[in-house]
């Protein structure tokens, strides 16, 4: 995978932040660094069940990574960085449906990369597997798909009702009909 | 299936999608600011400057026409835009998007957003009755007092029906697109928790 990094410290200075100190700065930067380094994988994936084409699943993934560049000055570590993250991710995700509507919606693939280790009969079936989870979790509506995409990336129920401003209750409600909803959409599709 | 086991697939199978390197092209983060702070910039400018010329444009123009008539006339547009000024100052108040906030204060937040957009639509087309009853008594008293021949009477008051209707065919526009984001943004939130 290749590393993430900034642009130079002219982006510092263009988001008016000319004002900190140079350790302050540089903190941020690492701490930017750190936090993509930690999440990229997962800001991916997230973006792939929100955007079915590359060319704006790149986008809608840019415009994240910005988003979370700019509200990292503003994060006191009232949360975790996890969920700081998913949080800014997660609405962004939600105003990117909420802008293009519903029309838009169209099929797409996830790029692969063919793992050596196993043979292509396998990889055949995994990769299908996958798709087809992908597919399912696409065709949720989107508080089940957030609750869902939460879950999968292992956060616990606490951190998942920090992310979506719930209580911990609805959290697992939602969660037991998200899961039902993608069992009922994947044994219709195997 | 155990239900935790069944997560735990979907898990295995979700954490093994690959990361593409496509997807994960390094963007400049220091050209996408700039160009948010420069739509940002434009916009508020487009506003001040709009604004700055209506002011300095009647005040220069009742200088060279110190009329009562003339006076009035600058005085209802130096009111109605710092009217508007204030209001669109006093309907944005809160309204700021802070992406680091919970799922459910953003929904809460960008439903905010359209009501006040709402509340503007609306605000200007009560303004743009009140202008249209103004420069057509105007247009109207000028004719009857025949200080403005038929001609440019009608040709004038033509004008104003076109643009009065532009402008309302722009504010349904608006209005219709801001009623859908509504119904969209509700469809995200309408869910009864309980079970």
């Amino acid at each position: 995978m290749r590393r993430w990094s900034l642009a130079g410290d002219s982006v510092l200075n263009v988001v008016g932040l000319e004002a900190m100190n140079s350790v302050d700065r540089r903190a941020l930067a690492d701490q930017y660094e750190r936090i993509f380094a930690v999440y990229g994988p997962a800001l991916v994936r997230l973006t792939a069940c929100y955007e079915w084409l590359p060319q704006a699943r790149e986008d809608l993934l840019q415009e994240i990574l910005l988003a979370i560049w700019r509200a990292l000055p503003s994060f006191r570590g009232d949360c975790s960085e996890k969920t700081f993250c998913f949080r800014v991710a997660h609405n962004r995700c939600l105003t990117h449906v909420w802008r293009r509507g519903q029309s838009r919606e169209s099929e797409g693939e996830l790029p692969e990369a063919p793992d050596p280790h196993k043979n292509p009969e396998t990889l055949a079936i995994d990769s299908h597997r996958r798709e087809t989870l992908l597919t399912a979790i696409r065709a949720l509506p989107v508080n089940y798909r957030q609750v869902i995409t939460l879950a999968l990336e292992d956060l616990t129920a606490a951190e998942m009702a920090t992310v979506l401003g719930v209580t911990e209750n609805n959290v697992a409600v939602r969660l037991n009909r998200a899961r039902k909803a993608l069992r009922s959409i994947l044994e219709e599709r195997p | 299936m155990n239900m935790n086991l069944e997560l735990a697939a979907w898990r295995t199978d979700w954490l093994a999608h690959p990361a593409s390197d496509d997807a994960m092209l390094r963007p400049d983060l220091g050209r996408l600011v700039e160009r948010e702070r420069r739509r940002m910039g434009l916009a508020l400018f487009g506003e001040l400057l709009l604004g700055a010329a209506m002011l300095t444009f009647s005040a220069w123009f009742v200088s060279s026409r110190a009329t009562l008539e003339w006076i009035l006339w600058a005085g209802v547009i130096w009111a109605g835009t710092f009217f508007a000024a204030g209001f669109a100052i006093w309907n944005r108040a809160g309204t700021w998007k802070a992406l680091q906030i919970s799922n459910a204060a953003f929904l809460e937040l960008s439903r905010r957003r359209c009501l006040r957009e709402l509340r503007a639509i609306r605000l200007g087309q009560w303004f743009l009755a009140v202008q249209l009853l103004i420069v057509t008594a105007w247009l109207s008293w000028d004719y009857a007092i025949r200080r403005l021949p038929m001609g440019p009477y009608f040709f004038a008051g033509a004008l104003t029906i076109v643009l009065a209707g532009i402008y309302l065919k722009w504010f349904r526009h608006r209005e219709r697109r801001t009623l859908g984001d509504l119904r969209r943004l509700d469809q995200f939130v309408d869910e009864p928790e309980t079970e």
